[in-house]
């Protein structure tokens, strides 16, 4: 072993020993790293929470739509309520032109 | 990696802290691109009608924020070997061998990506679009063309400044009418008088830099000459809000006694030697005084706009 570093004596530099002040400094960039990494997780986990939760994929009733503006079209069919997923099988629309009871 | 740069042979050799990170990312501009940014999101919601969710709307204020700190360090990568020849910027971290050139350069890139990226899922693809374009505008356009190339150099690249309001008002909206170009303008035609009333102060220091700003290269009567004239352009154009209702009473008065001000700054400047070799002391404090009055000009008048539109003190001239 001490031949081995009489041999190669003068041709490798010793290895590099950080002083404490470097040590210090990366320490306190690597937590302020580590802080920025976590902080845009969040973020990016907040924006997808938004996003989901105010998603017309995430509404009981498909049957909204929206127009050009983003702005929420309500085209329920007559006699369903917003919070049905679907229209029940059995549902028969309202025809208008027919009198309701108790109407000439 | 992080082992100060080879700039460190002119200032002692120390280690980074997160201050000079902080330093890096130009805080007292981020400020002002901020407040501008809220400034065009607060009236588009004003004005349009259309609400923005306030978590949405804090997180593209951020990714703006993030975006005008990734310009700053680009521009402070590119620019140190002047930076460290002038003495207002020597002290910045990368020629004070804190920050090495390299970690400032892929800051900014990383932070760049991250800004659009966020605006995109916070808001849509045109504010983040928008946004990536005000970077590119400074970082590439601005900084590494326009600066060193032409002393119409603070004129065309104050456009990069200008450009909040107008990402601020697509976040909340997906587009961006003219009342959103309007307030790209109020900033355009502000930046020239602000920046070369600060360069007829430190025409020297640019000169040294080799920095062909219009003092330089035309003289400090000609830079004069052209701070009015901006001034007597942005005095109006600072009014059009009025005209086209996105401006009430309450902007339109302060707008104009500012407006005011400023002129009657921009023409004892005109009429001062501030900038020339024999510039008395009062000459040269007349421009420092300009120089600071700007500042506060854009800060007021963006203000008195959120102001009313988010106060609900909107009330247009002529009831329109």
């Amino acid at each position: 072993m001490s031949d081995e570093k009489e041999r190669y004596a003068g041709e490798f530099t010793d290895a590099y020993t950080p002083q404490e002040a470097e040590l210090r400094a990366r320490k306190s960039r690597n937590l302020w790293l580590g802080l920025a990494l976590a902080g845009f997780v969040i973020l990016v986990g907040v924006v997808t929470f938004i996003r989901l939760s105010s998603s017309d994929l995430s509404q009981s009733g498909f049957y909204y739509s929206v127009d050009d503006k983003g702005e929420r079209i309500n085209d329920l069919p007559e006699g369903m309520t917003p919070d049905q997923a679907a229209p029940p099988p059995n549902l028969t629309p309202i025809d208008e032109t027919q009198p309701e009871e108790g109407e000439p | 990696m992080t082992e100060p740069s080879a700039t460190s042979d002119m200032a002692p050799k120390r280690y980074a802290t997160a201050g000079d990170y902080v330093q890096l990312l130009k805080p007292r501009i981020m400020m002002l691109v901020v407040f501008t940014a809220i400034a065009g999101l607060v009236a588009a919601v004003g004005v349009t009608g259309v609400l923005i969710n306030p978590v949405m709307a804090a997180i593209a204020t951020l990714a703006i924020a993030l975006g005008s700190g990734a310009a700053g360090a680009i521009n402070m990568w590119y620019d140190a070997d002047i930076d460290q020849i002038m003495t207002r910027t020597s002290t910045r971290p990368i020629p004070s061998g804190a920050v090495p050139k390299e970690e400032a350069l892929a800051m900014g890139l990383i932070m760049s990506g991250v800004s659009v990226l966020l605006m995109w899922l916070a808001s849509n693809w045109l504010a983040a679009a928008l946004l990536a374009f005000s970077i590119f505008y400074y970082g590439v356009i601005y900084t590494m063309w326009l600066k060193r190339s032409t002393p119409q150099n603070i004129v065309i690249g104050g456009g990069a400044g200008a450009f909040p309001p107008v990402i601020g008002w697509a976040a909340v909206t997906g587009n961006t009418p003219v009342d959103a170009w309007i307030l790209f303008a109020i900033i355009f035609f502000w930046t020239p008088p602000h920046f070369w009333a600060l360069s007829l102060l430190a025409h020297g220091e640019y000169e040294k830099a080799g920095v062909p700003m219009l003092p330089v290269t035309h003289g400090a009567k000609a830079t004069r000459n052209q701070i009015l004239l901006y001034t007597i352009l942005l005095v109006p154009i600072a009014l059009l809000p009025v005209a086209t209702g996105l401006g009430g009473w309450i902007y339109g008065l302060v707008t104009l006694a500012l407006g005011l001000v400023f002129l009657a700054y921009a023409v004892r400047v005109w009429r001062s030697k501030a900038g020339d070799a024999g510039a008395s002391a009062a000459d040269m404090k007349l421009a420092r005084g300009m120089f600071f009055f700007s500042i506060l000009y854009l800060f007021l008048v963006f203000a008195a706009l959120i102001v009313e539109h988010a106060a609900g003190l909107h009330f247009p001239v002529g009831g329109a």
